[in-house]
């Protein structure tokens, strides 16, 4: 496998730099996380209104519990519409899926 | 008589099709031209490659289902239609919006205008060939598209401006670290000046470049920093002030004539207002935790009060306007966006194209900020 070095690794990963400002200084992305909605059903009380608002019918609810599929696209309306703060967003990142995995 | 008429269009010269740069309009468009003494002879864009009526499929959908929808109708603009749909369902249902979610969305549009900004500086910077400019225009979009995912706590299309509100609330050491890195992109723009701005290709290649006259302007009712360009001062924040802008500064540029230069230095200008608006927004923003108000989202508010609405704000290219009816059930019964674009992108374009010689079209083009996916939404 041919392995690219030296100053034509650094081209590649050229930086914009000017004197008036380090764009060397970003934030962290976390692009390489994996996210989903989470439910707590002890704080839910099956009112159903997340099932109401979601785009993708991700959402179903009976009286135990509230189960989102793969259809959902995270817009996370649903967890601003809970009025019970029983929904939430959780992110796995890529260390933690790799542990994951290794189980 | 349609013999005639057609044997006159045989005669012509034949017919070019013109395929803009992807780098100088957002979008798919083309125009068919003749040649006729270096000038354009009736040229005619089509859109057709475009996907068009998007908000079409919002009548299928609940209210409160559009809201996602609602943010992927544009590209640009997407927080101007959120704060277009979020404000027309406020107005039917009689809602009111906390004090800190009028500061956080005023904070959100300015900083996607400053966005818009950078990526109208890419697209004039590649019709003009100044290749360090283009990537630096790049990179500072994706800069601050980043403040704009730490405002939200996420870096996708996911609805922020919402009925009632907004979907989060910022925490203050976010706030301190826009607040310090926006003074950084001010110190920045003297890198723009120095490269750009004040440099005399721009100047040359720019000047009495596309000029299109006050008159012409208000005929088509032309909105946004080409009006501005025109000296129109014309700002949907300050005519029909919504969320905060009545307290808001804006300070107006005279410009000597409405030339590609003009509308380059407007929309610079429309950057450096938000700057200010943001700094103003940093010192005043109130204390509080609730930023949403969450009588919107109540089973018993599923359906509607019949009535309608008509809103209007000002986005990153001009007067965005949205349209909704109710006749009282969940979902809307007629509903209808219209961008700016849609003004920009219609008879006038033909029109200006028709002045213009070939050498200048990509610089036309890129300097009137055209979106032909906003073509019709
Ligand atoms: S909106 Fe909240 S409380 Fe209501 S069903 Fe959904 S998760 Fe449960
Ligand atoms: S995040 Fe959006 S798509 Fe996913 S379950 Fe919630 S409402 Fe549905």
């Amino acid at each position: 496998m041919i392995k690219i070095g030296g100053i034509l690794e650094s081209l590649l990963q050229i930086k914009y730099i000017t004197r008036n400002y380090d764009s060397s200084q970003s934030y962290i992305t976390t692009a390489s996380s994996k996210r989903y909605i989470n439910t707590d059903i002890k704080s839910c009380d099956s009112c159903g209104l997340c099932e109401s608002v979601c785009i993708t019918n991700a959402i179903t609810v009976d009286e135990k519990s509230v189960n989102i599929n793969e259809k959902c696209i995270l817009c996370r309306l649903c967890i601003s519409v809970c009025p019970k703060g029983a929904l939430s967003e959780k992110i796995i990142n890529e260390e933690e899926t790799a542990d994951e995995k290794k189980l | 008589m349609f013999s005639a008429v057609k044997l006159k269009m045989n005669k012509k010269y034949p017919r070019f099709i013109y395929i803009p740069l992807r780098e100088t309009v957002n979008g798919c468009m083309r125009i068919e031209y003749e040649i006729e003494n270096g000038k354009l002879n009736s040229p005619t864009v089509d859109y057709s490659s475009e996907k068009l009526s998007d908000s079409s499929v919002l009548i299928l959908n609940s209210y409160m289902k559009n809201i996602p929808l609602v943010s992927r109708l544009s590209f640009t603009d997407n927080y101007a239609c959120e704060e277009l749909y979020a404000s027309a369902l406020e107005e039917l249902m009689n809602i009111e919006v906390p004090e800190v979610a009028k500061y956080l969305r005023v904070m959100i549009l300015e900083l996607s205008r400053i966005s818009g900004f950078f990526l109208y500086m890419f697209n004039v910077a590649s019709a003009m060939e100044f290749e360090m400019v283009k990537i630096w225009a790049l990179s500072d979009m994706n800069r601050i598209r980043k403040y704009i995912s730490l405002i939200k706590g996420d870096e996708y299309f996911s609805p922020y401006i919402i009925p009632g509100g907004v979907s989060g609330g910022v925490l203050s050491h976010t706030m301190n670290q826009i607040y310090y890195d926006l003074e950084k992109i001010q110190i920045r723009m003297k890198d723009y000046d120095k490269l750009f701005f004040e440099n005399e290709i721009f100047k040359l290649k720019t000047k009495n470049v596309g000029v299109i006259s006050k008159q012409v302007i208000t005929d088509y009712g032309i909105t946004g920093f080409i009006s501005r360009s025109a000296n129109i001062t014309f700002d949907v924040r300050k005519k029909l002030p919504y969320e905060i802008y009545h307290e808001t500064p804006i300070e107006n540029r005279v410009y000597d004539k409405s030339d590609c230069y003009s509308r380059i230095m407007s929309k610079k200008n429309d950057m450096d207002n938000s700057i200010r608006i943001l700094d103003y927004l940093f010192s005043n923003i109130p204390r509080g935790s609730i930023f949403l108000n969450r009588d919107a989202y109540s089973l018993d508010k599923i359906n509607i009060p019949e009535g309608r609405s008509v809103k209007r704000v000002e986005a990153a290219n001009g007067e965005f306007i949205c349209f909704v009816e109710s006749d009282g059930t969940d979902k809307p019964k007629i509903i209808k966006f219209r961008s700016p674009m849609y003004i920009t992108g219609g008879n006038f374009l033909n029109m200006i194209l028709e002045q213009t010689s070939l050498d200048d079209i990509d610089i036309v083009l890129a300097s009137l900020s055209l979106m032909p996916m906003e073509m019709n939404i």
